[in-house]
């Protein structure tokens, strides 16, 4: 190396340890760092030389409150690093995060339970509710249909008590027939047919002086609905008509007639046959007669 | 059990050392660096600046850069050229700012002159004192003009080029200056026998 090229390293080497160097030799001061080990222990012992140059000018303590302003710096810097660093700490702030998600975690999976329970039990009453539903309805439908049977039952009944009340009407008759054909003193008459082809007859019970007497029919056939058969009292001046009737299929009827007087006052009895409504002379057939 | 005074523990030890307990978060340990050598950035603060207000500003600002970057001082490196490189380039900020650089060239008594220190305490005092008057010794020793250049170089924060310019000289030639006054204080200071590292 040429002496000035040394030259130039050394004043390289001042400049930068000085704090002089310009920038374009910048480029420079780096090659001969790299290349030389010796020139970095240069550098290293001039900048120490350099240090103590501020020793030239006369030292003086600087007032007491740019150590107080800096003091207070340096502590509420302490104070926002201790708060940084227990913001960022895991093992300061993880165990209470940890207690808050476990205790958070517990009171979810409870609630959760809880909720599942809780639907579970609507539900059940839910379908208790459809069944008693159901219940209701089919006990409604029940007493709708023991209504309508009681109905029914009320109906029948109202129909039996009327069979009945015709029965006991009925019983009543035969017993009155009974009575009135078996009593003592009784008087029998008969009633004949008009024509040789009627195989019907009459036979009438009556007492003497009274107004009541009873006339058993049979053999007359039945009539069309608009035809009845009419019993017919006289006493040779006057008829007077004393009744109606039909028979049953077998040809039978029983007629309880009551006479404006004493029966034994007449006659003559006869029985016709006659449309129901406005007879005719010649629509009236006398098919029984017979003498008192 | 008496509590040993960590002040007293913290005095004993070097720079370095303070450093990685700054490093570590130690308040106290800035304390210390501070109380020991606030003094002479203060002064070169005021050498520089030639201002009470800004060189206060610089020294808090010299020390709270020195907490908030303590992790990046490399153990291996002398503490002093890194402190001092850290206000030297904050006054030559302050120096930008105002675009106007002052240039103090020998006349710092005369600007320090309004300025007492009453709180320097007797020991420190000596050292700094024996410290001050070796340097101005050898600096007194170089030949003016060699002087002149290292001065304007530091004290100013002017460039070779802008030195060269502001004394309308060859930039060779003060390139040369610097070289030679350089190399020549650190050989008298090597003679007087003492480093940036006595304290």
């Amino acid at each position: 190396m040429h002496d000035s090229d040394t030259e130039q390293e050394q004043s390289l080497l001042a400049a930068a340890a000085l704090g002089s160097l310009d920038q374009t030799d910048l480029a420079a001061l780096e090659q001969v760092l790299v290349r030389s080990p010796t020139a970095r222990s240069e550098l290293d012992q001039l900048r120490e030389v350099v240090a103590l140059l501020p020793y030239a000018a006369p030292p003086i303590t600087p007032p007491a409150h740019v150590r107080a302003l800096l003091m207070e710096r340096i502590a509420a810097d302490q104070a926002a690093r201790r708060s940084s660093k227990s913001a960022s700490s895991p093992s300061r702030t993880s165990r209470p995060m940890l207690a808050s998600l476990f205790s958070l975690t517990v009171v979810i999976v409870l609630l959760g339970w809880f909720t599942f329970t809780l639907q579970q039990q609507v539900t059940a009453i839910n379908e208790t509710n459809q069944r008693l539903l159901v219940a209701i309805e089919q006990l409604q439908a029940s007493v709708t249909a023991g209504e309508e049977r009681q109905s029914q039952l009320t109906t029948q009944l109202a129909s039996y008590e009327q069979q009945l009340a015709r029965l006991n009407e009925q019983i009543a008759q035969e017993r009155l027939l009974v009575s009135f054909v078996s009593a003592p003193g009784v008087a029998t008459r008969e009633l004949r047919p008009t024509r040789g082809d009627l195989a019907a007859r009459g036979e009438m019970y009556m007492y003497p002086g009274e107004t009541q007497a009873v006339v058993i029919f049979s053999g007359l056939p039945p009539l069309e609905p608009d035809r009845i058969y009419r019993f017919w009292l006289s006493d040779g001046v006057q008829r007077i008509a004393a009744g109606s009737f039909q028979v049953d299929a077998t040809g039978l009827a029983t007629l309880v007639i009551t006479a404006p007087r004493e029966v034994n006052a007449f006659t003559e009895v006869m029985v016709t046959v006659e449309p129901v409504t406005n007879p005719t002379p010649d629509a009236v057939e006398v098919i029984l007669t017979g003498t008192l | 059990m008496a509590q040993p005074d960590n002040s007293v523990n913290l005095k004993r030890l070097s720079d370095e050392a303070l450093m990685e307990l700054v490093a570590a978060g130690d308040s106290a340990a800035l304390a210390q660096l501070y109380d020991r050598h606030a003094r002479a950035v203060y002064g070169l603060a005021l050498r520089m600046l030639a201002a009470a207000e800004p060189a206060e500003e610089v020294v808090q600002e010299t020390f709270w850069r020195i907490w908030k970057r303590a992790a990046t001082y490399q153990r291996n490196s002398s503490f002093l050229p890194w402190m001092f490189g850290i206000a030297r380039n904050l006054c030559i900020d302050e120096l930008r700012r105002r675009q106007a650089r002052p240039v103090a060239t020998g006349n710092d008594e005369e600007i320090l002159s309004v300025l007492t220190d009453q709180q320097q305490n007797v020991e420190q005092s000596t050292l700094e004192a024996e410290r001050r008057r070796l340097i101005t010794s050898a600096l007194a020793d170089l030949p003016q003009d060699q002087r002149e250049v290292i001065e304007l170089a530091y004290f100013g924060g002017l460039s070779q080029r802008e030195i060269a310019d502001h004394l309308q000289s060859p930039l060779g030639t003060i390139k040369t200056r610097i070289r030679l006054g350089l190399q020549k204080l650190k050989q008298t200071l090597l003679h007087y026998g003492i480093d940036a590292n006595d304290h």
